[in-house]
Order: C-alpha cells, then sequence, then structure tokens
C-alpha cells in the first residue's frame, strides 16, 4: 500500500536515523545501555529519603511506585527536552539534503521509547520482588496501547517544539523551565486521588497528567484506567495542531536552521 | 542544434525562478525584541529582503552535462540547492523529472563515531536510496572509495583526504538519473581526481544528467554540452562553454582592468 510516494523511502530514513543515534548514545561507555536505569534509579532512592523517611508521605511501596511515573516520564521528557534543537543541531543535513524533516523527529522519540522499553523488564522483576505478584494479560492490552499513545503525543510536541525553536530560538530556555514546572504538576511523586479537588482540573489541562496516571495504575494494579481514553484524547489533538505547523513551515527549515 | 535539441526530453525546467531571503535576524533577536517592540520587528519583515536568484529560466536535457558558472555569491549554489529541492523558489517554478541526487557536499551526516560501513548506509539513504539497494551496492562502494579495511573503522580515524573520497564514492554509486554536482571536483589528491573525472565520464556515457557548479573554467570547457552564467543572481549567458567561458573571462579581465585602474587613480 502507498500512503505517499516516499513512504517506505522516510521509513528507512527513520531506521538509519534511528540506529544511529542507538548506536551512539552510549558509545564507549563501559556499563552502556545500563545508564538508561542509572538515573531513575538514583533519582528513587533520593526521592525514596526525602519523601518517604522525611516528609513521611503514606504510600505503600514508595520506590516502585515512583518508578512506575519516572521511567515513562523520563522518555517524555528525554524526547521534549532534546526537542527544541533537534532541527538546529541536523542543520548540516536540512540545508542539503531534501528528505522528510519529522524523519528526524520520529527517530528521536523512538530512541527514547527503545530506552524506555529497557525498564519495563527491570520494573517488573521489582515487581515481582516486593510484591510478590507479576504482570496480568491487562498488561499486553496496556502496554502497546499506552506506547503509542506516548510516541504520538510526544511526537507532535517535538515537532511544535522543534519547529518553531527555529525561529524563536528563545524555546529551548523556556521548554526547560516548562518541563521542570510540568514535573511536579504530573502526578510522579504523588498520586492522582492526593491533588485537592480545587486543583484537579490541572490533571487534566496538563497532557502528560492522564498518561502517567495510566501508566502506573497499569503496572502497580494492573488496572486499564480510563484516563487512558483522556490520554488517547491528548495525542489527537496535539497531533491536529502538529501537522500543519509542520506542513507550513517544514519547506522553510532549510533558511532558518 | 537547437531544433535537434528541442526533440529531446527535458529533464529540468526552470521557468522564471525567482529566490528571495528575508534576513531572520529578527527572529534571533528572540522573544524579548518581539515582545518589547513587535511593530519594530515587522518594519525589519518588509525591509530585509535579498535577491538571491531573479527570473532564471532555462531547461536541461536528458543525458547532458550542464554546467552553471559564477564569482562567489552569484547565487550559483542557491539555485542548486532550489534543483535539489532543498529550498523552494519565491516564485517560478522548477520541474524536475527523475530522481536527482544532490551532491552539494560531500558526505553530508558523517557521523565520526561510526564506522564508514555504518556511514555508506546511512549517507545512502539520505541521498534518496533504499536501504537494501544501498547494502547491495556496497561493495562496489568500497573498493571505488579504496579505503580497503579501513571500511570497519570510525570516521574520526580517517584522513580528511580518506572521508572525501567515501563521500564520492556513496554519491557517485546511488544512480541518480540528475546529478547535482557542487564544486565538489576540487578536492582529493590527483589520482582520486582523475578517478573522479573517469567516473563522471562513465555516468556521461550512461545518460544521466549533470548539473554542474564550478568556478574553474577548465572543468566546464571539458566536461560540459552547455553552459550558463551567472551574476547577481541573473542569467549572463547561456550557450555552449566555449562561449559562455570565453565571455566571462574577458568580462573578468575587463573587471580586474577597471579596478585596477580605479585603485591607481585612487
Amino acid at each position: 500500500m502507498m500512503i505517499y510516494p516516499n513512504f517506505y523511502q522516510t521509513w528507512d530514513v527513520i531506521s538509519v536515523l534511528l540506529s544511529k543515534e542507538v548506536k551512539l548514545r552510549y558509545r564507549g561507555t563501559a556499563l552502556g545501555i545500563l545508564w538508561s536505569l542509572a538515573n531513575p534509579l538514583a533519582f528513587t532512592a533520593v526521592l525514596y529519603i526525602a519523601f518517604r523517611r522525611v516528609l513521611q508521605v503514606n504510600i505503600e511501596n514508595y520506590p516502585l511506585f515512583i518508578l512506575s511515573a519516572l521511567f515513562p516520564w523520563q522518555w517524555l521528557s528525554n524526547s521534549v527536552g532534546s526537542a527544541s534543537m533537534l532541527f538546529i543541531s541536523n542543520s548540516a543535513l536540512i540545508k542539503r539534503l531534501p528528505f522528510n524533516k519529522a524523519a528526524l523527529a520520529v527517530a528521536l522519540v523512538l530512541n527514547d521509547m527503545i530506552h524506555f522499553c529497557i525498564t519495563i523488564p527491570l520494573f517488573t522483576v521489582f515487581l515481582v520482588i516486593s510484591r510478590d505478584r507479576g504482570p496480568s494479560l491487562n498488561w499486553l492490552v496496556g502496554i502497546p496501547i499506552l506506547l503509542v499513545t506516548q510516541t504520538l503525543l510526544t511526537l507532535a510536541i517535538v515537532i511544535v517544539l522543534a519547529t518553531l525553536n527555529a525561529l524563536l530560538r528563545d524555546l529551548d530556555q523556556l521548554v526547560r523551565v516548562v518541563l521542570l514546572l510540568l514535573f511536579y504538576v504530573t502526578p510522579v511523586l504523588y498520586s492522582a486521588s492526593m491533588v485537592p479537588k480545587n486543583l484537579e482540573w490541572l490533571l487534566f489541562a496538563n497532557p502528560f497528567s492522564p498518561l502517567m496516571i495510566s501508566w502506573r495504575a497499569l503496572m502497580m494494579d494492573n488496572d486499564l484506567s480510563p484516563y487512558i481514553v483522556v490520554a488517547v484524547g491528548h495525542a489527537c489533538l496535539s497531533l491536529l495542531i502538529a501537522i500543519p505547523v509542520f506542513r507550513r513551515t517544514e519547506w522553510k527549515l532549510a533558511e532558518l536552521v | 542544434m537547437e531544433a535537434g535539441r528541442a526533440r529531446m526530453r527535458q529533464v529540468l525546467v526552470l521557468e522564471k525562478v525567482t529566490k528571495e531571503f528575508r534576513t531572520y535576524h529578527h527572529y534571533h533577536a528572540g522573544l524579548k525584541a518581539f515582545v518589547v517592540d513587535p511593530r519594530q520587528i515587522m518594519r525589519h519583515r518588509e525591509r530585509d529582503r535579498f535577491l538571491a536568484i531573479s527570473e532564471v529560466s532555462f531547461a536541461v536535457y536528458s543525458g547532458e552535462t550542464f554546467g552553471i558558472l559564477g564569482r562567489n555569491g552569484a547565487g550559483k549554489s542557491t539555485l542548486l540547492s532550489m534543483i535539489a529541492g532543498v529550498l523552494r523558489p519565491t516564485f517560478g517554478k522548477i520541474s524536475v523529472h527523475g530522481r536527482i541526487s544532490p551532491l552539494l557536499e560531500l558526505g553530508v551526516g558523517f557521523t565520526q563515531e561510526l564506522t564508514g560501513v555504518e556511514n555508506v548506509l546511512i549517507n545512502g539513504v539520505l541521498l534518496g536510496l533504499r536501504k537494501k539497494e544501498i547494502e547491495a551496492k556496497l561493495p562496489e562502494i568500497i573498493s571505488f572509495s579504496g579505503l580497503g579495511s579501513f571500511i570497519d573503522q570510525p570516521l574520526k580515524t580517517y584522513s580528511s583526504g580518506m572521508q572525501i573520497r567515501l563521500g564520492f564514492a556513496i554519491a557517485i554509486h546511488v544512480q541518480p538519473d540528475i546529478l547535482l554536482v557542487d564544486e565538489v571536483l576540487a578536492v582529493g589528491d590527483a589520482e582520486f581526481q582523475e578517478k573522479c573525472f573517469t567516473r563522471i565520464a562513465d555516468l556521461q556515457r550512461a545518460g544521466v544528467t549533470i548539473v554542474l557548479v564550478s568556478h574553474n573554467l577548465n572543468t566546464v570547457e571539458t566536461l560540459c554540452d552547455r553552459a550558463v552564467w551567472i551574476d547577481k543572481g541573473r542569467i549572463v549567458t547561456l550557450g555552449s562553454p566555449q562561449e559562455v567561458v570565453a565571455r566571462y573571462q574577458s568580462e573578468i579581465a575587463h573587471l580586474v582592468a577597471t579596478q585596477k585602474s580605479a585603485s591607481a587613480s585612487v
């Protein structure tokens, strides 16, 4: 089936860019891909001490609780965090070769997705050790749905940020600040149920919350949360914004970066 | 001769192609400038335009080698970028029939940390090939590059000459219908240049259309079937390479002479 004439070629472009990124990220390091785990694990240890021991947050299995949302958050924030410089740092390619620039964004998001997928088995091991309970069949349904949803949402955001930052270079700084804020507004360190009623709108206004809530419900309690529907909605909506923005600007990128 | 050409297939047609650049420094001033004084920015928007190419029209015929000649900043590379599809003309139209391989710079997207083979795959796909096509051509590319066992080493261990050889080897094996070449023939040692010229002659015989940008008059005269001279974004002359080169040379000589007399009188 031909979706558009260069579909397969564009897919090849994505695949070579992706394999390049995967090969490069940990090339030359002794621990290699294990570094993907080190960061959230160390962070969780700190948070465990700060929130569970010092502030005495009353949540069962707190380290596991954090990790269930922190792993997917890491994927999201890595992709979104590097989005704004995406086209600028690839200016050599963009200025000299006519290819679909969205391929760069897809490769970026898939790369971080792969690194997230590596954390799932580790999480499962922790889960079995600490709770005597493993994954259920719901994972087979939930994980693919959430993977696709988060890929699409992240992709939309990455494309918009990468495009706009070619026009307004301030965006890179702004994104860092906003990501930091969003981390605390999204229920990663606390559960959605702890949010007071009058602040609940924050959970819905923020496109990342429904995803993180759904991941946690699935990974911790084997539940397919209704928030999945909200997450899918957010993903579709952001694509509806991202696609026209990108279509209108793509041809100009070679002049801007 | 013109009548004969009319029966040949046009593979690349430029109709009144014009390229205007806006200078984007107002955007680079960033959000602050925009918030502080948006009107100032809008004024810049209207004023800061630069006409890089103005109403350029020509057609390139199948199998022909077409030269684009001009001084630095004349608009040659802008023109080539538009033909390659990297830039879009502000006005006018460019129609291309067939696969274009843009050789605007050798080794675009080369990654120093990856091996030669890995870079060949990436570069080939970015040049428009399918992955399996470039994999099939791998042995040929490696042998043309003459890199031997170095091909499995990271690029950072290569000399700049070796990288250029690899870049050229890839570009020339992608089998385009139209090959765009931007000054890249000026690189490499004499032996490798010879190899490149031989390969270009092979491509010419195989019927590949070549558009060549150069300021080497000799290259244009020996390789091209026709040439165009571009100055300040406009066509000055279009015709046989001998004609164009002769006119170019006399004009440049004239220019140098006037500059000399001008500086002498000061």
